[in-house]
């Protein structure tokens, strides 16, 4: 194995074990609230080293970059996800653990 | 269609235009075959993309761009780090919490900028928007310290747009 490709497959490993992580978090935390935490932050940094890993492997710029706007874009929408998600929650009365502190 | 041509707008349709033909050239691996397929798509986009989202003038910096995406990556990929971590823990640390945050930011551009770039961030994730208000939810209470981190976000988003917010004053430990 080629050292790029060393490092793909550490980005990759690493990537992966991340998902994992953001699984184990979604199924452990306690509320609705905490768990779109570990799907949407857990989730978008396994999924951006899975891209770079494979991102070193792409034959061309082209398809790197490709990759890249893959990840940005599933960036934007989960962030965007998670917001409705919490607001329909919070608006259907979801019952959070933990704590309401007024400014 | 006057008001595109004021100053700024021409940067804001110069680097939209650059996107969308660097996505294309992204989307078809680089082949030439596709350019003439591609060229006009990519004035289509771009002017769709104008009639629904005119350029709004702010004074926006490349460089700004660049320290507020070095920024932003810096603090997702220890927001995951930490997430992962409390997820994975024993005795699972975490202590939730839900804050209001009175955002200073204009409405627009720039408060999405900030909710989206706040749920990526370490421990924090927009909930809900009452007006200029913001329903907060972090996964760790760490008391003033979130507040500070939101001020600091809002200063960094409100420098990326050209706006003048006053920088956080420094945290009383």
């Amino acid at each position: 194995m080629s050292p790029l490709e060393l490092l793909s497959a550490a980005f990759l490993l690493a990537g992966a074990a991340f998902c994992l992580a953001g699984t184990v978090g979604v199924l452990r935390f306690p509320d609705v609230y905490c768990r779109l935490h570990a799907l949407t932050k857990v989730d978008n940094l396994g999924l951006g080293l899975v891209v770079a890993g494979l991102a070193l492997q792409s034959a061309s710029w082209a398809t790197a970059l490709k990759l890249f706007l893959v990840w940005l874009f599933v960036l934007i929408s989960s962030a965007f996800t998670c917001q409705l998600i919490a607001r329909a929650a919070l608006r259907r009365g979801a019952v959070p653990s933990g704590g309401r502190r007024e400014p | 269609m006057g008001s595109w041509f004021r100053a700024g707008a021409w940067k804001s349709a110069v680097a939209r235009v650059v996107f969308v033909s660097v996505a294309w050239w992204a989307l078809c691996d680089g082949d030439p075959k596709s350019f003439t397929f591609g060229l006009p798509v990519v004035l289509t986009v771009s002017v769709v993309s104008f009639l629904l989202s005119p350029p709004r003038g702010y004074g926006w910096r490349l460089t700004e761009v660049l320290r507020f995406a070095g920024f932003f990556l810096a603090g997702s990929v220890h927001g995951g780090f930490d997430v992962a971590r409390r997820a994975l823990a024993p005795s699972l640390p975490i202590s939730p919490v839900f804050v209001r945050y009175r955002m200073r930011l204009p409405q627009g551009a720039p408060q999405t900028v900030f909710r989206i770039t706040l749920s990526l961030m370490p421990g924090t994730l927009n909930a809900d928007v009452l007006g200029d208000e913001l329903v907060v939810h972090s996964l760790v209470d760490r008391g003033e310290g979130i507040h500070h981190e939101l001020e600091n976000l809002e200063w960094r988003v409100s420098r990326l747009f050209g706006l003048g917010i006053p920088p956080p004053e420094p945290a009383h430990a």
